[in-house]
């Protein structure tokens, strides 16, 4: 374990600030005796937590790395756990952050900010306990306070804090199924029954032909963009799965006697398919029906 | 094959002084129409209850269409403040 730490432990001095990482991740390790004038420099890091006497590396001393170009040692410490502060072009700093994997916060930083994310200084903590990787956050956010004056916008209550904390988008949420797709004859409900459970057990739920992220047809289309657009939260179900939804293509047609897919359910009622949900969009009506404001 | 035709007489006949504008939309394979209705029969019925005015209409024909879009349905008093 030791060993593997060894090369990047050999570099120079420049390097030997990042060390006391290496070191603290090897701690139960004595020191390396060629290393020992460093480490002792900066005393053991295994004294994360609490920070009165200042061993964690300041932020100020700590690299600035180029997101775009970061070398392959800053991308092996972009791979771990620790607390990271945001710079942009003109290497203003704007957001102190923490993470458990701080390259993946990184690139959802800048996929939200693209204009605004442009390098990092990053103090790994790979064995770093939540608690001592939050006082390690709040030493760096002191001190950057310290330094300009004032919190980081990113950090800063405001407008501009939303696009920091705001997670990448999740995963689509995927489509219902009305049976396990072990076929019509093991059920002891109807496909009817089924519908009729699923429309009721769910506020907005859209029959469509493929699924969220590709509908099969552009009235399906046209009605997750619309579902979309209205920021409402909506269930899918396809009707092409035969699969989990075996016969529900036409089912759907007879249960809401309506002769066409896409078809849309708001609070258990049929409310329409594309023509009328663009009407009812374009109207204001549709949130209205989701979320009530009288 | 359904045409434009067919479509705007399978209207007409349910619903008496419709006026009804068909256009193919299936680059015309007659498998998908856009249709704009304006009928005195939609006065106080609410839209989804229009549209199922339509698609009465078009039961018998609705086999053989695959994309039917009501792009409008409208009263007359509608159709005149427009």
């Amino acid at each position: 374990m030791h060993l593997s730490c060894a090369p990047t432990l050999g570099l120079q001095a420049a390097v030997a600030r990042r060390a006391t990482v290496w070191t603290h991740r090897c701690t139960p390790q004595p020191p390396h005796p060629r290393l020992g004038r460093h480490v002792h420099a900066r005393r053991p890091t295994h004294a994360v937590h609490a920070d009165p006497q200042g061993t964690l590396q300041p932020l100020e001393s700590t690299p600035l790395i180029q997101l775009d170009s970061p070398s392959p040692e800053e991308s092996h410490q972009l791979d771990l756990p620790g607390v990271y502060a945001v710079y942009d072009g003109s290497d203003t700093l704007q957001f102190v952050g923490i993470s458990r994997k701080v390259g993946i916060s990184l690139n959802s930083h800048a996929e939200s900010l693209p204009d605004v994310v442009r390098a990092a200084r990053v103090l790994p903590l790979p064995d770093a306990s939540r608690e001592e990787l939050t006082e390690a956050w709040k030493a760096w956010l002191q001190q950057s306070v310290d330094a300009t004056g004032k919190i980081p916008p990113g950090n800063a209550p405001g407008p501009a804090q939303a696009a920091w904390h705001s997670r990448r988008a999740r995963r689509p949420r995927p489509e219902l199924r009305l049976t396990p797709g072990k076929g019509l004859q093991d059920l002891t409900v109807s496909l009817e029954e089924l519908v009729q459970n699923v429309v009721q057990s769910h506020k907005v739920v859209a029959f469509v032909k493929g699924t969220r992220t590709s509908p099969q047809c552009g009235f399906s289309y046209k009605v997750l963009t619309l579902l979309n657009e209205a920021k409402v939260d909506y269930e899918v179900v396809d009707v092409l799965d035969e699969h989990h939804n075996p016969g529900l293509r036409e089912t759907i047609k007879a249960f809401s006697q309506w002769p066409t897919i896409p078809q849309v359910y708001i609070n258990g009622e049929f409310v329409g398919g594309a023509d009328i949900l663009e009407q009812l969009s374009g109207s204001g009506e549709l949130v209205e029906l989701v979320n009530p404001t009288s | 094959m359904v045409s434009e035709e067919d479509v705007r007489e399978a209207i007409a006949a349910h619903l008496s002084d419709a006026e009804v504008n068909v256009t193919d939309i299936s680059n015309g394979c007659g498998t998908g129409f856009e249709v704009q209705v304006v009928a005195q029969a939609f006065e106080g019925k609410r839209l989804l209850e229009r549209h199922k005015l339509v698609n009465a209409a078009l039961k018998d024909i609705m086999p053989n269409i695959h994309a039917l879009s009501i792009t409008r349905a409208w009263t007359p008093q509608q159709a005149a403040a427009a």
